[in-house]
């Protein structure tokens, strides 16, 4: 079975974020944390606001509504976060992002 | 009408009156409920209702873009009870003991004016009675006549005032600010709910501070300020605020800015940030307390930051982009926990 695509290695940039959709129309949010790639859900499990748009520092995700935080290999909270975050498992091969077979 | 809150295993319980919003009700009667803004935008106070019946004030509030009102989500600050409700919350919730500054109803007489930059006027309110609040807190003003409640941070900061102080920036089509633009506001009567706000400095802050702001987010920042100097803060510990604006005509409270900075001493740097033009060449002399950078906020703040953020609190406001902007340079840059960091992201 093909794997599945979700971006191109360049098509963002080093601690970046970018919102992809896959099968169904569902939405993840895929990250390149320093050269090692991840993908969550794509909304805030609080209040719902694309996590695209958080800040990535480390290995650690923020959302800028409320600062909730999350380690990105875990989805546990780091912090304030009261609930935690549904991560994919990706993998790369050559300058590609995939969904974990 | 009876309202009972369930949170993380346990029901609170209290009045609310007719018409009321539920968040008021609650935070009156001294509950710590989840909120933000107050005012319909950022979504904080959102519920899952178990029973009964409300009515939404407000159905396209900016802050419903993440409720749910199929799955019975509604926002607290905005909605009513009809009848006696119960709602659920994952957020916590606690019953705090009722201190100085419990929020409450107060009337008052509002005053426009003076206008002090381009399109930011001062605003103030005298109180019939005393209300007691915290550095850099907020109220929600009800003015007749219009729909709705507007909230505003005083800039002031006095223990049991009986005058409010404001300052606030123009929004086309706004129907507070043109009226009060407009001189539509001479001692106008208006009621008050509050205080209300999280985003405070006290003297258990035992920090150094470091304050952002953008535009009329200021407001909130120059009472904080005045308590600061007033409790002698800056006698231990250092501030660093920088004040962002797009020109000279748009910049307001230097005066202000410069005694503060004089009463302060040397452990306080304020620093105004043009965005939209170089530095005018006169205000070095004229405002010899103040640095003046070309830059935005942020950019400038994280330029000037020499010394680090060990023991750093944060205090941000602003409109979105300028805040935004401002966390994440405070985060990646700065790498201050977010338990440090508070903010006021406004429309």
């Amino acid at each position: 079975m093909a794997k599945t695509l979700l971006c191109k290695t360049a098509d963002i940039q080093p601690d970046g974020l970018k919102e992809v959709t896959i099968a169904g129309d569902q939405k993840l949010c895929v990250i390149n944390a320093g050269g090692e790639f991840f993908a969550c859900q794509q909304y805030c499990p609080h209040q719902g606001v694309p996590l695209c748009e958080g800040v990535v520092d480390g290995k650690t995700l923020t959302c800028l509504e409320h600062l909730w935080q999350w380690d990105l290999h875990s989805g546990e909270s780091t912090g304030l976060a009261e609930e935690s975050l549904k991560m994919t498992p990706v993998e790369v091969e050559g300058d590609s992002v995939y969904l974990k077979s | 009408m009876q309202i009972q809150l369930k949170s993380r295993g346990e029901t609170y319980t209290f009045e609310a009156r007719s018409g009321e919003p539920i968040l008021f009700a609650g935070v009156r009667q001294s509950f710590e409920l989840p909120y933000g803004c107050a005012s319909g935008t950022c979504g904080t106070c959102r519920v899952k209702r178990l029973s009964g019946t409300i009515q939404n004030g407000w159905v396209d509030a900016p802050g419903m873009k993440g409720v749910d009102p199929d799955a019975r989500e509604f926002l607290m600050c905005q909605c009513a009870a009809l009848d006696d409700v119960v709602a659920e919350t994952r957020s916590p919730v606690h019953r705090a003991q009722p201190d100085d500054c419990r929020a409450g109803y107060f009337a008052g007489l509002l005053r426009a004016g003076p206008q002090i930059a381009r399109d930011i006027m001062e605003f103030s309110i005298a109180l019939e009675s005393e209300m007691s609040f915290e550095a850099g807190q907020f109220v929600a003003i009800q003015a007749p006549g219009l729909q709705g409640r507007r909230v505003y941070s005083m800039t002031n900061f006095e223990h049991r005032a009986r005058r409010l102080d404001f300052v606030v920036k123009r929004k086309p089509g706004g129907a507070f600010t043109e009226r009060l633009f407009g001189g539509g506001f001479d001692a106008t009567p208006v009621e008050v709910f509050g205080p209300l706000g999280r985003a405070i400095f006290t003297p258990s802050t035992e920090r150094h501070l470091l304050v952002i702001a953008g535009g009329s987010g200021i407001a909130g920042m120059m009472s904080i300020l005045s308590r600061a100097v007033e409790e002698r803060h800056f006698d231990r510990y250092s501030g660093n605020v920088f004040f962002g604006v797009r020109t000279w005509a748009d910049v307001f409270y230097l005066d202000t800015l410069s005694r503060i900075a004089d009463r302060a001493g040397e452990r306080i740097r304020i620093t105004v940030a043009f965005s939209d033009e170089d530095v005018p060449p006169s205000a070095a002399a004229r405002y010899p307390a103040i640095s003046f950078a070309r830059g935005f906020v942020h950019e400038v703040a994280a330029g000037a930051m020499s010394a680090g953020y060990s023991n750093t609190r944060a205090f941000v406001a602003g409109p979105p982009p300028a805040v935004d902007a401002s966390l994440r340079y405070l985060l990646r840059q700065a790498k201050l926990s977010p338990g440090e960091i508070r903010f006021d992201k406004f429309e």
